[in-house]
């Protein structure tokens, strides 16, 4: 009879079952640890290889509506084990055949581990947003231009994409600006800091285009000088739209080197 | 947003020193995280998640059915993006133009 398999979903230290009490992961089954010899803690729960097994999880990572299933479960239950123990967070759907084998797979990354867990212990991940500003109306500008020229001529039609178009060219020069200085001012107060890619607009459902992406390491000291510089900044650049949340566990800036 | 969780928030890690923590994880931050984020460890199931990366998921949620976006509470499609704004413009100065040519070329008849 082999071991039944266990999703594992972060990586932790000096975490007991106890400390896990309650949290529930995928499926529904209890979360709990897995010590490692070299003092590293597998955050997993049991899953079925009917569901979890490779040709399963091929033909589910394809499901839209599983995949946000899972990935929202698999980040709420880091967000819990971090609201109780510093925990390196793992890529989704990372699955072992046993205990014994997450046991082996830590040990085998130990150094790694140990030195991204030392990186986050006390510092939680914040996401900062900046959108760019609305686009002026199109009349505006048309009837700035629209002086110089008949109303429905050829010259005043050009006219009017010429405005158009400069007024996308600034825009644009004055969104990179508020999104660097943006940038600059909540990587003061933190302690690392990531541009992520811009997200795609279909995806935020946003009508005006991101500008800047950032993940930022804070400390808990620093938290709350960091949130009082981000609404700082929204004073200062009412036009654009500023967003942050947090804390979140630090996906951004940890990694293992393959072994 | 319905995704499956249930459980109550979490208690913040930080207690009191964050006032108010702005916002929860959306679906688009979850996903850009748990795909390309976090630390890769080889397990005993092997899959790509680089088939998955988040280009397919955007091209996914385009062809996704609305209940399906809805359920997810992802409602990019009442609003196109920016773009289909400078299509709107062309396709009416087309009609305007095509309209001055007839009118045009009816008078020069």
């Amino acid at each position: 009879m082999s071991e039944p398999a266990c999703y594992l979903y972060g990586i932790s230290r000096h975490v007991g079952a106890a400390d896990l009490d309650g949290i529930r992961g995928l499926g529904g089954e209890p979360v709990r640890p897995v010590e490692s010899d070299s003092g590293l803690v597998g955050i997993v729960n049991t899953v079925d290889l009917d569901d979890f097994g490779e040709e399963a999880l091929e033909r589910s990572l394809q499901d839209l509506t599983w995949l946000a299933e899972t990935a929202q479960t698999h980040h709420a239950v880091l967000c819990d084990v971090a609201a109780r123990a510093p925990v390196a967070p793992l890529r989704l759907a990372t699955v072992c055949l046993g205990e014994s084998s997450v046991r082996a797979r830590l040990d085998r990354s130990a150094a790694d581990l140990h030195s991204s867990l030392d990186l986050i212990s006390g510092r939680a991940e914040w996401s900062v947003k900046v959108f760019a500003e609305p686009p002026a109306p199109v009349e505006d500008l048309a009837g700035a231009a629209s002086s110089a020229a008949p109303a429905g001529s050829g010259r005043e039609y050009l006219a009017r994409r010429q405005a158009q178009v400069s007024s996308r060219h600034q825009a644009a020069e004055r969104a990179a600006t508020v999104a660097n200085d943006v940038y600059a001012e909540v990587s003061r107060h933190s302690s690392d800091t990531r541009r992520l890619a811009p997200q795609d607009a279909r995806l935020t459902g946003e009508t005006v285009p991101m500008t800047l992406n950032a993940a930022c390491l804070v400390g808990a000291e620093d938290t709350p000088a960091f949130c009082a510089a981000v609404e700082s900044l929204r004073g200062r650049y009412e036009q654009s739209r500023i967003e942050y949340a947090g804390p979140w566990p630090a996906y951004s800036f940890v990694s293992v080197g393959e072994p | 947003m319905t995704n499956g969780m249930s459980r109550p928030a979490p208690a913040r890690p930080y207690g009191s020193a964050v006032a108010a923590a702005p916002q929860p994880a959306n679906i688009a931050d979850v996903l850009e995280r748990v795909l390309d984020k976090g630390i890769v460890i080889a397990g005993d199931i092997r899959v790509n998640l680089l088939d998955i990366e988040l280009l397919t998921i955007k091209i996914r949620l385009l062809i996704a059915s609305v209940d399906r976006a809805q359920e997810m509470g992802i409602d990019w499609w009442r609003r196109d993006p920016l773009l289909s704004d400078d299509q709107n413009d062309l396709i009416e100065e087309n009609e305007r133009l095509r309209q001055k040519i007839e009118s045009l070329e009816s008078s020069n008849e």
